[in-house]
C-alpha cells in the first residue's frame, strides 16, 4: 500500500494563548493510503482535533497560524488553496464528522434538507434527484425508515441515529478522505459498535480512506489498520495496529496501553496510571516532551528532540521518536530483523 | 439503627416522571429495583443511556422522590426520617457527577467550593476548616496552591479530583459516582480508579459506581447490577458476572466493549436501540433486540430468579430472563 491519497508534510499549528504562542502541532508528517483506516490517537490537548481542523483548512486565521510544506490530496496541495477552492474540496473530496452531531446539525432544518443541500451543492443534482440520493444514503447507513427520517429534525433522533445522519452527509459525495473526530465517544457501547462497523464498511465500499481521531485504544484496535500516537503536538509512534498493541516501542504508547482497563476472563489486570501531567503547550520543555514522565529518560532526552526513525519489522514500517525505545519481545521479532 | 443491616438497601424502588407532550404521559425511569450495598463495598451499576441509572442515583440522594418502594440507609427509611437524621444521612451520602465543570461553580475558587459543604453541615469551627480542606486535597493527590484557583484553570483530571475531594470533605460512608471517570483520558482515569480503590481500602468508604464502561466496572466492583429500561435485569458478584453472565443483554454489553487487542475478533454487534421508556414493550423489555427471544418473551415478563446456590445474600446471582438455563 503505497498509494497515498492524503500526504502531509511538516504540518505545524501555533495558537495564540494567554502566556504566549503555543505550538500545538509540531511538524506532523504522515500519509493516508487508499481504503485504509488510520487512527490518530492521543489524550485531550495533544493536538489531534486541531490537526483535523488544520487539514480541513478550518483554523481561523485570527486564532492560529497553520504552516505546512504540503497537504496533498488528489494532486492538489490544500495548503496553497484559497478559501473559494477549499470550499469546493471540503464536503466532496475531504469530509469530516464530529463527536457531537447535535452541534453540527442545524436544529431548524430537517434531516432531508441537510442531506440534499450537500448533494445539490457538490453533485449538482436537482431537487428531486437530490432527494432520491438522500434517501439512498440514509439506507446505506442502516436507517431502515429513511423516508420518515428525511422529515425528522435533529432533536427527534437518538444520538446513534444522528451520528449515522452525519456519516451519510459526509459520505454522500464519496470523498477520497473522511476525517472522523471522536465519532463514537458520546455513544453507548452497543451503538458505538454499530456505528464503527457502518463506518468501516462504507469506507471500504466507497474506497474512502478514513482518519479516525480517538482517545480510545479499544476503538483503534478494532477499527484501524494503522495508528499514529500523538503526544504534545508530535507524533511519537506510528505502526500497524497489530505491532503497536503487541510491541509498542515508545514508552508513552506502552504507558497508555497499561492504563486501559480491559475485560479479562483471567482475573483482573490492574490499570497503571502514567505518573505526572502533560506539560502546558505554551511551556513545553526542550528535548522529548515526555521525558519528565518517562522512566527511561536520561540527560540526552531532556536536551535533544528525538526525530522520527523508521524500523522495518515483519515487512511493515514501524516508526518512533524516542532515544531509548522499548525493544521488541523476541517472540514477535522471530521472522523479522 | 440496626447493625446487621447493609449500609444501603434499595427495595422495589420506582421512580416516575411526568413527560412527553400529552398530559398524563408518565415515564417510568426506574421500575421495581432492589439491591444492597454493604459498608466498604463497591457496587457497579451499568446500562445504556436512558436505562435509569442516574434517576436511581438521584432518588437515593433524595433529589427525586420515589413513586413507590423504599430506600433504607443503615436500615432506616429515608422517607420517614425526621429532619435531623435526614440531614445526617445527606452528609453521609455524597454524589460525584460526570462533568465537574458543570458541578463546580465557575465563580468560586476551589477553596470556596470545598468549604461550602462544611458550612452547610456545620462541620468544624472556621479555623479548622482550612486544615481539613488541605488534608482532603492531599488525599486526592492535589497540591495546595490549587486552592486559590478557579475550575477553568484546572485540567479535566484535576477538576474531577476536586469534585471527589468535595464529596470526601464531609467524611461520607457512601459515595455515588455517576459516570465520574467517563469523560477522562485513560491515563487520568487510571489514577482515579486507583484513588477509589485506596479510599475504599483505607477509609472503608462504600461506592455506588455508575459507568457504561464495563472494563472500568471490572477494575472496581465487588458486585454488579445491569439495568435495561428501568429494570435490574441481572445482578451478581463481579467475578460471576464477568465470567458467567446469564442475561443475553449482559452478554451483548460485554461483547460490545472494544478490546484493546487487534487479535481479538470483531464484536458481535447488538442491533437496534433501546425502545422508548414512555412506551415499553410487553413481556421482557429486551425482547425487541434479543437474538434468542421466543413467543413467551414477548408476552410474559420474566420474574427475578436466583440462579446460583448460595445462602449468603451478598453472593446471590439473580437474573430476569426466561431462557437463562439454555
Amino acid at each position: 500500500m503505497s498509494n497515498a491519497v492524503l500526504s502531509v508534510r511538516n504540518l505545524s499549528v501555533s495558537l495564540q494563548t494567554g502566556p504566549g504562542q503555543a505550538r500545538v502541532v509540531d511538524r506532523l508528517s504522515f500519509s493516508l493510503h487508499g481504503g485504509e483506516v488510520l487512527g490518530l490517537v492521543g489524550e485531550s490537548g495533544c493536538g489531534k482535533s486541531i490537526t483535523a481542523a488544520a487539514l480541513m483548512g478550518l483554523v481561523p486565521p485570527m486564532a492560529g497560524i497553520v504552516k505546512a510544506d504540503e497537504i496533498m490530496l488528489g494532486g492538489k496541495n490544500l495548503a496553497q488553496l484559497d478559501e473559494t477552492s477549499l470550499r469546493r474540496v471540503r464536503g466532496s473530496e475531504i469530509s469530516m464528522i464530529f463527536q457531537e452531531p447535535l452541534t453540527a446539525l442545524d436544529p431548524v432544518f430537517s434531516i432531508g434538507s441537510h442531506l440534499s443541500t450537500v448533494i445539490r451543492r457538490h453533485r449538482g443534482e436537482n431537487r428531486r434527484q437530490a432527494k432520491r440520493s438522500s434517501v439512498e444514503m440514509l439506507e446505506r447507513v442502516g436507517m431502515a425508515d429513511a423516508r420518515r427520517i428525511m422529515q425528522s429534525y435533529p432533536h427527534q433522533l437518538s444520538g446513534g441515529m444522528r451520528q449515522r445522519v452525519m456519516i451519510a452527509m459526509a459520505m454522500a459525495c464519496r470523498p477520497e478522505v473522511l476525517i472522523a473526530d471522536e465519532p463514537t465517544t458520546a455513544l453507548d457501547v452497543t451503538t458505538q459498535a454499530q456505528v464503527l462497523e457502518q463506518l468501516r464498511e462504507l469506507g471500504q465500499s466507497f474506497g474512502t480512506a478514513i482518519l479516525l481521531i480517538t482517545h480510545d485504544l479499544g476503538v483503534v484496535a478494532q477499527t484501524c489498520d494503522r495508528a499514529l500516537i500523538m503526544y504534545c503536538g508530535r507524533i511519537v509512534e506510528e505502526a500497524p495496529v497489530e505491532a503497536l498493541f503487541k510491541a509498542p516501542t515508545h514508552p508513552y504508547t506502552a504507558g497508555l496501553l497499561a492504563a486501559v482497563p480491559r475485560i479479562s476472563s483471567a482475573g483482573i489486570q490492574r490499570v497503571r496510571a502514567i505518573p505526572g501531567l502533560a506539560p502546558h503547550p505554551a511551556a513545553l520543555p526542550d528535548g522529548c516532551h515526555f521525558a519528565d514522565r518517562c522512566a527511561r529518560a536520561d540527560k540526552q532526552c531532556r536536551i535533544l528532540t528525538p526525530e522520527m526513525q523508521a524500523v522495518e519489522r515483519q515487512k511493515s514500517i514501524h516508526r518512533h521518536a524516542c532515544h531509548h525505545p522499548l525493544s521488541y519481545p523476541s517472540s514477535f521479532t522471530s521472522h523479522a530483523d | 439503627m440496626r447493625t446487621d443491616s447493609p449500609l444501603l438497601s434499595v427495595r422495589d424502588l420506582v421512580v416516575k416522571y411526568r413527560a412527553g407532550s400529552e398530559r398524563g404521559d408518565i415515564l417510568t425511569a426506574v421500575s421495581g429495583v432492589s439491591f444492597d450495598i454493604d459498608a466498604g463495598s463497591i457496587f457497579g451499576l451499568v446500562g445504556e443511556s436512558g436505562s435509569g441509572k442516574t434517576s436511581l442515583a438521584h432518588s437515593i440522594m433524595q433529589l427525586l422522590p420515589p413513586a413507590a418502594g423504599e430506600i433504607l440507609f443503615h436500615g432506616e427509611d429515608l422517607a420517614h426520617m425526621n429532619a435531623a437524621s435526614r440531614q445526617k444521612t445527606r452528609r453521609n451520602i455524597q454524589l460525584v457527577f460526570q462533568d465537574p465543570l458543570a458541578s463546580l461553580s465557575p465563580r468560586r475558587s476551589i477553596l470556596q467550593s470545598l468549604i461550602e459543604p462544611l458550612d452547610h453541615f456545620r462541620i468544624d469551627a472556621n479555623r479548622q476548616r482550612h486544615a481539613r480542606v488541605c488534608r482532603v486535597l492531599e488525599t486526592v493527590g492535589l497540591e495546595r496552591d490549587l486552592l486559590q484557583r478557579f475550575p477553568h484553570e484546572l485540567s479535566g483530571g484535576q477538576r474531577q479530583r476536586v469534585a471527589l475531594a468535595r464529596a470526601l470533605v464531609t467524611e461520607p460512608e457512601l459515595i455515588i459516582a455517576d459516570e465520574a471517570v467517563s469523560s477522562l483520558d485513560v491515563s487520568v482515569q487510571a489514577r482515579i480508579i486507583e484513588l477509589v480503590l485506596e479510599l475504599r481500602q483505607q477509609r472503608g468508604i462504600a461506592f455506588l459506581f455508575i459507568a457504561h464502561d464495563l472494563a472500568v466496572i471490572q477494575q472496581l466492583a465487588d458486585r454488579v447490577g445491569v439495568m435495561y429500561l428501568g429494570k435490574m435485569i441481572e445482578i451478581a458478584p463481579a467475578n460471576r458476572l464477568f465470567h458467567h453472565a446469564a442475561h443475553p443483554y449482559t452478554r451483548s454489553l460485554l461483547e460490545a466493549v472494544p478490546v484493546p487487542d487487534p487479535a481479538h475478533g470483531k464484536p458481535v454487534v447488538l442491533q437496534g436501540e433501546p425502545p422508548s421508556a414512555l412506551n415499553p414493550p410487553a413481556g421482557c423489555a429486551f425482547h425487541t433486540r434479543c437474538p434468542r427471544a421466543v413467543e413467551q418473551c414477548r408476552v410474559v415478563e420474566p420474574p427475578e430468579e436466583q440462579i446460583n446456590e448460595t445462602g449468603e445474600k451478598r453472593t446471590t446471582h439473580n437474573v430476569r430472563c426466561h431462557l437463562w438455563q439454555e
